[in-house]
């Protein structure tokens, strides 16, 4: 299974790396964004607690614009059908799951450090921490998203229903990984930021496990 | 049709009582509104422990008990009527901290057999608890059970489950609807403003986006089986991930609701089973009643299925 | 009338009662409305 799972992960990487279209879409996504949120901040002062909100926002859209492709592009492609002969569907969510972190990942590290570098005034108090948040943060959005992009690919409006179920899904982890990166930002506190980075980890095995429960329902219909 | 009339009478007399007892403080809450401002009255209840006596000022003072069995001179500006022979009142009040006495303003009526606590900051707006929480619990009941039709569905795939799953949300959508808009109205007067993002606030319009997200889903699949697959799927997720918001959020964070983390002020309403026993039952009486009010509209929309699924096998 | 209503809370919460039952009647006038159609 394992096998397959990661059979299906390179294909995936494979496949977007000839053609980028995700990728390139992302890339412009975020630089733009960023470009809109420094063009509005000239001359303003922001607290660091103030960008963390708009990092946050940046990170959510840019995660909705571009995870919902992986399914989607199956179902486009009409080779949905190959994959549930080939394999079983603990392996593809397996799959699908691990190419959406590594693109989330790359993509939350691409606008954390450009956030870093364009905005003298985002200073982060406890750098480790505030990454290791980014990192939990990146594996809760990728893990809530992957299930609700197949949900997506397989009714027949694909673009503006993608946020729309995602959001509510997605809030409690956005809450929490907010306030962490807060405290992280401003002033880190272990046992402040505890509870938060509680939520943070039980969010994630909880969507994961019940995704896992789940997806075999929607993969086969 | 004698349990619908029973529900009837049920909720209007819990309604009732909830909304007509009235809210009787003790020299407790005199005087700790005393500290806070001199001039506010606020409802007392006390019963008369002798007879009235003239007092230098022209008016008549009585000795008076409070229900928590603390004695103080209760001052009236004119004698009341059957001073002598009443046991006790109701009447609006404030503590007079120069003089150590009670200045009654207004006699409301007789000793009540039973009343609300009088809150601090809540006054007859801690009546909204018989509305408004009946409203919030049964939201999560029919999410709930929104979710184990959607288990039931995945499992057996009968559209009956579905149906049941979408009939409970559609109840859930409208009870959230109705949490959402009393509590605002509420808030407007009690905290100030229409909405302060408070966790129990967050928590609530949660619930109010997965409700919408769920119809938008549905609305957006045309096969029947693949409509209620997805939904079900989705409404398991949703369900996976709210309870978040409705049991860890509210208690972890500071918040204006009771029960907050923050809250060790509460006083007699809520906190950790510090509810007056009275106001307890009115609450659970109403949350009864509402329940079966549920189940009553879940099983006219079961009939109103069964007869158009009768009248598609008919149709030619 | 903000001011009424707060001296007067109980009318709050008479405000309130009155939104439930305006809720419940909407939902009552739909499946009536339903009912209807299937007649």
């Amino acid at each position: 299974m394992l096998k397959q799972a990661f059979a299906i992960f390179w294909k995936d990487l494979a496949s977007e790396l000839r053609t980028r279209y995700a990728i390139n879409a992302l890339l412009m996504f975020v630089v733009v964004t960023l470009a809109v949120i420094m063009f509005a901040l000239v001359g303003e002062t922001l607290s660091p607690g103030a960008l963390t909100g708009m990092l946050w926002v940046v990170m959510f859209f840019a995660a909705m614009s571009g995870l919902s492709r992986s399914f989607v592009a199956e179902e486009e492609r009409g080779t949905s059908m190959t994959l549930q002969l080939l394999a079983t569907p603990t392996a593809i969510y397996l799959g699908k799951l691990l190419f959406n972190l590594l693109l989330v990942l790359a993509l939350n590290i691409f606008i954390v450090l450009l956030f870093l570098l364009t905005m003298d005034q985002f200073t982060v108090a406890q750098i480790d921490l505030f990454w290791f948040v980014i990192l939990l943060g990146s594996i809760g959005i990728a893990s809530a998203t992957t299930i609700i992009a197949a949900i997506i690919a397989k009714a027949n409006t694909k673009g503006t229903l993608f946020p729309v179920l995602s959001f509510p899904v997605i809030l409690p982890l956005l809450m929490a990984g907010i306030s962490a990166t807060k405290i992280a930002v401003e002033e880190p506190m272990w046992d402040t930021v505890w509870p938060d980075l509680q939520l943070l980890g039980s969010y994630i095995v909880v969507v994961i496990t019940i995704s896992f429960l789940l997806f075999e329902f929607v993969w086969k219909d | 049709m004698w349990w619908k009339l029973l529900l009837f009478f049920w909720i209007a007399a819990f309604s009732a009582v909830g909304l007509v007892t009235p809210i009787a403080g003790s020299l407790t809450e005199l005087s700790m509104i005393a500290q806070w401002s001199a001039e506010k009255a606020i409802p007392v209840k006390f019963r008369t422990a002798g007879e009235p006596v003239s007092a230098e000022d022209g008016g008549w003072v009585i000795r008076g008990t409070d229900k928590h069995g603390h004695d103080a001179d209760f001052h009236f500006s004119a004698i009341p009527e059957n001073a002598g022979t009443r046991d006790g009142y109701l009447a609006t009040a404030r503590y007079d901290t120069t003089a150590h006495r009670v200045e009654v303003v207004e006699v409301l009526g007789e000793y009540p057999g039973f009343s609300f606590p009088f809150i601090p900051g809540l006054e007859e707006r801690a009546k909204i608890i018989f509305f408004h929480v009946p409203m919030a619990w049964m939201t999560v009941v029919a999410f709930l059970v929104s979710m184990w039709f959607g288990i039931q569905y995945l499992r057996k795939k009968d559209l009956e489950d579905d149906f049941r799953s979408v009939a409970s949300a559609g109840l859930g959508l409208l009870f959230c609807v109705l949490a959402t808009t009393t509590g605002s109205l509420w808030a407007k007067f009690n905290w100030g403003s229409f909405w302060n993002w408070d966790p129990r606030q967050t928590s609530i319009f949660v619930l109010l986006l997965v409700y919408g997200a769920y119809f938008a889903l549905r609305s957006a699949v045309e096969i029947e089986e693949k409509k209620a697959t997805l939904s079900a799927v989705y409404n398991i997720i949703a369900a996976a991930t709210v309870p978040f918001f409705i049991f860890i959020m509210p208690r972890i964070m500071p918040g204006l609701h009771p029960g907050s983390a923050d809250d060790n002020s509460a006083g007699p309403v809520v906190s950790s089973g510090g509810m007056d026993a009275i106001m307890r039952f009115v609450l659970y009486s109403m949350l009864g009643g509402f329940l079966v009010l549920y189940g009553w509209l879940m099983r006219i929309q079961g009939r109103l299925h069964r007869i158009k699924l009768k009248r598609a096998e008919l149709a030619p | 009338m903000y001011e009424f209503l707060e001296q007067n809370a109980i009318y709050v919460v008479m405000l309130i009662v009155l939104m439930i039952w305006t809720g419940l009647f909407f939902y009552l006038y739909r499946i009536d409305k339903q009912v209807k159609e299937l007649e």
